[in-house]
């Protein structure tokens, strides 16, 4: 804080540019306590706009007011009598963050265009507390996390594939091919560059490589979230296709395409997977399509949504997904 | 008398597999499941919407803290437990002392575990 201060006097105070540059979640406020400038942390902290922020009174802003009478007091009396308060803790339910434990520390600034003084307010998230050598021992049990969190995985998928009414060997077929997916879709998601969507639908479809045909769209990629779950969902479709659908005859065959698509909140990839030649689709009927697997795989893993259309022809699925 | 509705469950899980397993459990126990939900702003607005009577939260929610969700059910009196795998010492303050189901979760015990929770509640 001190070094920030003294930084701060040296330079303009109302250059937008030295506050923007600071790692800290940082407010400069005017004497009647409302907003003129806002670090980028602090937009990110609160989950707001830098336009939203800069106006309006400290203590109205975020679902306010959140300030005891003490820290009024303080930031509105004491800090601008050149004094400063440091780590002074408020508890408050802030709109889309939640209750959060903050740290909140002012001081008052000099100089500023026409004489105005101001006053810089730092806010640290303290909500989780930890012990600081705790770090190391974190580290070692975030790999044991992950470990773990493989266990977990299995655990679902074992408890997820259908047994009853198949034979075991058909049961254990089914949970080794998804869990070959699993495995596949985690060793794609750690590579550190990671695959673009081609490549990732590529090995996801290996197995099947020669009854598959890719119309290659734009190269995108996928966020480091959804990419386990887009080899599973795959594995799925290839599932289906084979045990149902398309795949299950010689002739029938797969084309997979996609798009993208700019969208006003961002772009979404355009996901089809046509079957073509497999059996009629009447006589197959539905079963084992939008298992629970792919409705959650699509909806929580994605992020996005999936559509089933029967045709003469044979299986229409569109999946539509945010993408980076 | 008439029979009660089901309990409902918020749980606030990232893994999606994970999040199909719990609640198939809690479904096959006669629970709700509201969500699942795999951020703290989700699950924040299902609270807002539809206040669960107890809940299952995992703690690392893809780099971030469920901790504002178990502030928030602290202060309306709703329970709740982890499913997680991190150790007791390694967990937030707000978080320790809370009752871990452990990952993966054993199915009898967390259905069981929920159930004396909301047996407990007036």
């Amino acid at each position: 804080m001190d070094d920030l201060y003294r930084m701060l006097r040296n330079g303009h105070l109302e250059a937008p540019g030295i506050v923007d540059t600071l790692d800290a979640p940082i407010a400069v406020l005017d004497e009647d306590l409302h907003v003129v400038n806002v670090s980028p942390a602090f937009c990110q902290l609160f989950r707001v706009d830098r336009e939203d922020a800069i106006g309006p009174a400290l203590f109205d802003f975020s679902n306010g007011p959140w300030e005891s009478p003490e820290l009024r007091r303080l930031l509105g009396e004491i800090v601008p009598r050149a004094a400063a308060i440091v780590a002074y803790e408020v508890v408050h339910d802030f709109p889309g963050i939640g209750e959060r434990t903050m740290l909140v520390s002012a001081r008052r600034l000099r100089g500023g265009a026409g004489g105005r003084r101001h006053i810089m307010v730092q806010f640290e998230d303290v909500t989780e507390r930890r012990d600081p050598d705790a770090a190391r021992d974190l580290l070692l049990s975030e790999t044991r996390h992950r470990a773990r969190n493989l266990f977990a995985l299995a655990h679902a998928l074992a408890r997820e594939t259908e047994a009853d009414g198949f034979t075991g060997m058909a049961y254990r077929d089914a949970f080794i091919g998804r869990f070959q997916a699993l495995l596949k879709g985690q060793a794609l998601q750690e590579e550190v560059s990671a695959a673009d969507f081609h490549a990732l639908a590529r090995q996801a479809l290996e197995p099947l490589a020669d009854r598959v045909r890719m119309d290659p769209g734009p190269v995108i990629h996928l966020a480091a979230t959804q990419i386990m779950p887009m080899v599973m969902v795959l594995h799925e479709l290839m599932t289906n296709a084979t045990t149902h659908g398309a795949l299950s005859t010689a002739q029938g065959m797969v084309r997979l395409s996609w798009t993208i698509a700019d969208r006003p909140d961002g772009r979404e990839l355009e996901v089809n997977w046509l079957e073509e030649g497999g059996p009629s689709v009447a006589e197959v009927g539905r079963r084992g399509f939008g298992s629970r697997l792919m409705q959650f795989g699509v909806t929580k893993g994605l992020g996005g949504v999936v559509q089933f259309n029967f045709e003469p022809a044979g299986l229409r699925v569109s999946l539509s997904l945010p993408v980076p | 008398m008439a029979a009660a509705a089901p309990a409902r469950i918020l749980v606030v899980e990232d893994e999606f597999l994970v999040a199909l397993e719990l609640e198939a459990i809690l479904s096959a126990g006669g629970l709700e499941v509201l969500g699942p939900a795999s951020t703290v702003v989700a699950a924040l607005e299902i609270i807002a919407e539809r206040r669960p009577d107890a809940a299952v939260l995992d703690v690392n929610l893809r780099g971030e803290s469920v901790t504002p969700v178990a502030v928030s059910l602290r202060r309306l009196e709703v329970p709740f437990v982890l499913a997680t795998a991190y150790r007791a010492d390694d967990l937030p303050d707000a978080l320790r002392g809370a009752v871990n189901m452990g990952k993966p979760v054993d199915s009898r015990s967390v259905v069981s575990t929920l159930k004396a929770m909301l047996g407990a509640s007036p």
